[in-house]
């Protein structure tokens, strides 16, 4: 699985933001703390100032271990 | 089958209120989508799941899932108002939404219903399910709530359909217990407590109850597509789900009232599986 990976510059813009009607970004974590994206938030944006996310680098993503619950 | 069903100024059937105030707020115009809602709603309160008229009953909240766009998708068919009281759902991450429901992404993609069940429900009168599409084992969750700070520790009630072919699952319990078998994580799914010392399980009509004895009640909002672990997402799922519901504690018979109800549902809207 693919996710779009964020400086944490981009990170604490999009953070809190909407990228299309009633939904939000939700960047995320990866195991080696790199601040991602689902692709799909990529694809189905469509608020013009954070249009930039559907130029971000893939990588694999790579969950991190699952807490103890 | 329609309990107002008429035709109005020759051209105009009529709908029941409430899914004429479903309506009003999502825009839906649909005319399948329509009929299928007016049936569902007769039969919710046929079964005295919901009260004629408008309002909640015995359930709370009640996600259709249907018109395929976020924007439809969040509203609660007891309480369509565009609100966190009205347990709205608010979406966050990859979600794709279309005719067929909602999915998540599996990496970040989450809902939050507002429905905190702490005051809103009693200890010993809580259910909650949904309708999925997706057969898939994992660890993800795919509703629930879960306080690691509460006394009992660990104060938990969620569902994880089919997690290492086993249905996970709690009603205001401290801990999550393994049963039924679960190899199959699409259809009605769905988890209920009526009193201090059983919980039953429903997967498509078939229920399991068993000996759990509630503790305490999660003082968190049920997330969907995810578990709300001490108020932060976890446990995101990448099925594809076609309806939800939250309610008071719902007998056996009435998880297959509900059940059959919203398959109903799904057929007509062609989305079954």
């Amino acid at each position: 699985m693919k996710v779009g990976i964020l400086t944490l510059e981009q990170k604490n813009e999009i953070a809190g933001q909407l990228y299309a009607e009633d939904s939000y970004f939700n960047p995320i974590q990866d195991v080696n703390d790199n601040w991602v994206i689902s692709t799909q938030e990529m694809e189905q944006c469509v608020v013009e100032e954070f249009m930039w996310v559907k130029d971000l680098p893939l990588i694999d993503y790579e969950p991190k271990p699952t807490p103890p619950i | 089958m329609f309990p107002f069903s008429f035709i109005s100024a020759g051209i105009t059937a009529s709908n029941t209120a409430r899914t004429q105030v479903f309506l009003t707020a999502s825009g839906i115009t649909d005319q399948t989508i329509i009929d299928a809602l007016n049936v569902m709603d007769t039969d919710l309160i046929s079964a005295g799941l919901l009260p004629a008229g408008t309002g909640s009953g015995k359930i709370k909240a009640l996600y259709p899932v249907v018109g395929g766009t976020a924007a439809t998708h969040k509203f609660n068919f007891v309480n369509p108002l565009d609100t966190d009281a009205a347990f709205r759902l608010t979406f966050f991450g990859g979600i794709t939404h279309n005719s067929n429901g909602m999915t998540g992404s599996g990496t970040n993609g989450y809902a939050n219903s507002f429905f905190n069940p702490d005051g809103l429900v009693g200890i010993d009168s809580f259910s909650f399910g949904f309708y999925s599409r997706t057969n898939v084992s994992d660890g993800s969750y795919d509703i629930g709530c879960f306080s690691s700070s509460t006394t009992p520790v660990n104060c938990q009630s969620h569902i994880q359909a089919r997690n290492a072919d086993f249905m996970f699952g709690a009603v205001n319990q401290n801990d999550s217990a393994a049963t039924p078998s679960s190899t199959d994580s699409t259809g009605f799914h769905a988890i209920s407590r009526t009193n201090s010392t059983q919980e039953t399980r429903n997967i498509r009509a078939t229920n399991t109850t068993y000996s759990r004895t509630s503790q305490a009640i999660p003082n968190l909002n049920m997330f969907v597509m995810a578990l709300n672990f001490n108020d932060s997402p976890f446990g995101y799922s990448l099925r594809n789900y076609a309806y939800y519901y939250i309610s008071d504690g719902l007998s056996t018979t009435e998880l297959n009232n509900l059940n059959t109800l919203i398959v109903d549902f799904q057929t007509t809207l062609g989305r079954n599986v």
